[in-house]
């Protein structure tokens, strides 16, 4: 009995294993749902990296003849009032906001785990400060704020990014420090304190490896939200400027002309469906992770 | 229970000062020069002119005196004079921030209303048919572009079906009801008068539906999460081992103890209405705060923007004061821990 299992593995405990991985992959496969947010995030990002492929027109060109034309075969969202392609304006438009969005998360999650970490880790006067300075920011409307921003700096894609970095962070910061002060009770903590490592090297090197993983999947999800906000931002006239395609610019273009529905509305999609995406992996996560929601619990 | 809502309006100042020094040091940290913003170019080219306005707005005092004269303003209820409309900032403020009042608690309430059933309806019937619609639409209602969805429905229901009023908060024909509340539907109704209190909740209707998509998409979403961590507790085996019926469970055990949680979401929602009103507010020519701000930070008039920042700033610390006194109040657990404090 006990030669047997050593026995067979040479040929067996290969395909074996590799069907308990498969079993315990389905098992954890992160259900349909977040299947499709992952879909469609896929399917927008492949569109907006191939736009100089699939796109057959110049997102700039206007020909104002082809003015306001409805989505055909040739022009699929149509045109706009100067006769630009709103198929090729959204793609080239998806190059301005996701990494715009990208770069606003960055910021926020950098300058919030800093501080939240500090925070946590020193706990005292900095902890202290640091979070009521924290509190004293989120008391504010931050839209109001980043719109001030935005508007002081002077309108631009680039201010755009810095003004809604600059209110991205708060939250970061509650969470980082949340974790941090958490994982610091933890026995492996204590005992590297005890093993003698300076307190530097607990913390990034014990602390903050722990931490990061919920606060990445925290960031990855907050993408969504970012996108709307740097559109908000667009719309108001406040973030890229014309004749650059940005979503919530382009709505505004399109608002003067409702008529022709696809002026506005074809650039609104790929905002709500990102944002729709990103919020649907974001539940899945928390389904899964939530003993009491998630229902496994025994 | 007093104590303790006296201390929490103790730790108010030190918050409200903070605010005061944040929003004053945003406004000096940034490059532009108010001056060239609201005086013409060319007159900028002018340093008499240019040292005269400096004098006239204090800009001319170090940084700390000019702190310390904003904050000796404030308390007496100056917040200055906004550069783009030559107005003081209060008066701009009280002319434009009850429409907004008025939109987000007309908003606020619909939504309430709308998704606490929703919600327990979504987490009685986990992964079924109505789960799954109402999952996805408030889903959609979080990631909405509203700004969109706004001018669509502008074009609809105004522009081609003709049952929305016209933009504004009231028919031109009428007359705002005597000042009151500010309130134009709460003054109408003071005033005995019903019709333009409907006329106004009429020209309401669609902005603070549009509104609505975001906060019952938030709301939904929160009350059926709670609900479903109170869903499997034991207490409500207990309640329906004793033979009480599904619908007593729910309504009398289950709803009170998952709606707890959902009353902060409230507060913090309500706050963010008041600010996020803004782009419903410049399309439904709605005029309110977030308008007149969105104008403010055009112009780079700062005192506005400071007006608007810390005066939204300001209900929304008392708003989620009283959501936590409301949730003491509501939690006997919470209650329980208060008075044991002050013991």
């Amino acid at each position: 009995m006990t030669d047997a299992p050593m026995a067979v593995p040479a040929v067996s405990l290969p395909s074996r294993s590799r069907l308990r991985l498969l079993a315990a992959a389905a098992g954890r496969m992160p259900n349909a749902e977040m299947a499709v947010g992952v879909a469609i995030i896929l399917v927008w990002a492949a569109l907006i990296a191939a736009a100089p492929v699939i796109a057959k027109f110049d997102p700039l060109r206007q020909q104002i003849a082809l003015r306001l034309q409805p989505p055909s075969a040739v022009h699929l969202f149509g045109t706009d009032q100067l006769g630009r392609d709103v198929f090729a304006r959204v793609l080239y438009g998806g190059r301005e906001s996701l990494p715009a969005a990208v770069a606003v998360v960055a910021v926020g999650f950098l300058v919030g785990v800093s501080l939240g970490s500090v925070a946590g880790y020193c706990r005292g006067i900095v902890d202290d400060v640091v979070m009521r300075f924290t509190d004293m920011v989120l008391g504010f409307p931050l839209i109001v704020l980043a719109m001030a921003v935005a508007a002081a700096l002077g309108a631009s894609l680039a201010h755009g990014i810095v003004a809604l970095a600059a209110v991205w962070w708060p939250p970061y910061v509650r969470v980082c420090r949340a974790l941090v002060l958490d994982l610091s009770n933890k026995e492996y903590v204590v005992a590297s304190r005890a093993a003698g490592r300076r307190p530097a090297g607990i913390l990034f090197r014990v602390i903050l490896p722990n931490a990061l993983p919920a606060l990445l999947v925290m960031a990855a999800i907050d993408i969504g939200r970012a996108i709307l906000s740097f559109s908000i931002l667009g719309f108001l006239g406040l973030g890229a400027q014309p004749p650059q395609p940005e979503w919530g610019a382009m709505v505004a273009t399109g608002a003067t002309v409702m008529d022709d529905w696809w002026v506005a509305t074809c650039p609104a999609m790929p905002v709500l469906t990102l944002a729709f995406a990103f919020n649907l992996i974001g539940d899945s996560i928390r389904d899964a992770l939530d003993p009491w929601v998630g229902g496994r619990r025994q | 229970m007093t104590r303790y809502i006296v201390r929490r309006l103790l730790l108010l100042i030190p918050v409200l000062l903070g605010m005061t020094l944040i929003s004053f040091a945003v406004t000096k940290a940034i490059p532009t020069d108010p001056i060239i913003a609201s005086i013409s170019q060319e007159a900028s080219n002018h340093p008499e002119i240019v040292a005269a306005y400096r004098k006239a707005w204090g800009l001319d005092q170090p940084l700390p005196v000019q702190y310390f004269t904003y904050v000796w303003n404030l308390l007496h209820g100056n917040m200055g004079v906004s550069i783009y409309t030559h107005r003081a900032v209060v008066d701009d403020l009280l002319d434009y921030l009850p429409a907004t009042v008025e939109l987000a608690t007309v908003t606020i309430v619909f939504s309430v209303v709308l998704s606490i059933p929703l919600g327990i309806l979504a987490a009685m019937r986990r992964g079924g048919m109505i789960d799954f619609v109402v999952r996805m639409l408030t889903l959609a209602g979080v990631a909405m572009p509203i700004f969109w969805l706004a001018l669509v429905l502008l074009n609809i229901f105004y522009l081609r079906l003709g049952w929305a009023p016209a933009p504004g908060r009231l028919d031109y024909a009428l007359q705002p009801p005597p000042t009151v509340t500010r309130l134009y539907i709460v003054d109408s109704l003071i005033a005995g008068d019903p019709a333009t209190a409907w006329n106004a909740l009429s020209h309401l209707a669609l902005p603070a539906f549009v509104l609505a998509t975001w906060s019952v998409g938030l709301l939904t979403r929160m009350t059926r999460a709670s609900m479903l961590s109170v869903l499997p507790q034991d207490f409500l085996r207990a309640a329906r081992s004793k033979g009480a019926s599904e619908f007593y469970v729910i309504r009398r055990h289950a709803a009170p103890n998952a709606t707890i949680p959902v009353v902060t979401v409230i507060g913090l929602a309500y706050g963010d209405l008041l600010s996020g009103a803004l782009l419903v507010e410049t399309i439904f020519g709605w005029p309110g705060i977030g308008r007149y701000a969105f104008n403010a930070a055009v112009h780079v008039d700062f005192p506005a923007i400071i007006g608007v920042a810390l005066t939204v700033g300001f209900i929304y610390t008392i708003v989620n004061l009283a959501v936590d006194v409301v949730y003491a109040l509501l939690d006997p657990r919470v209650r329980a821990s208060l008075t044991a404090v002050r013991a």
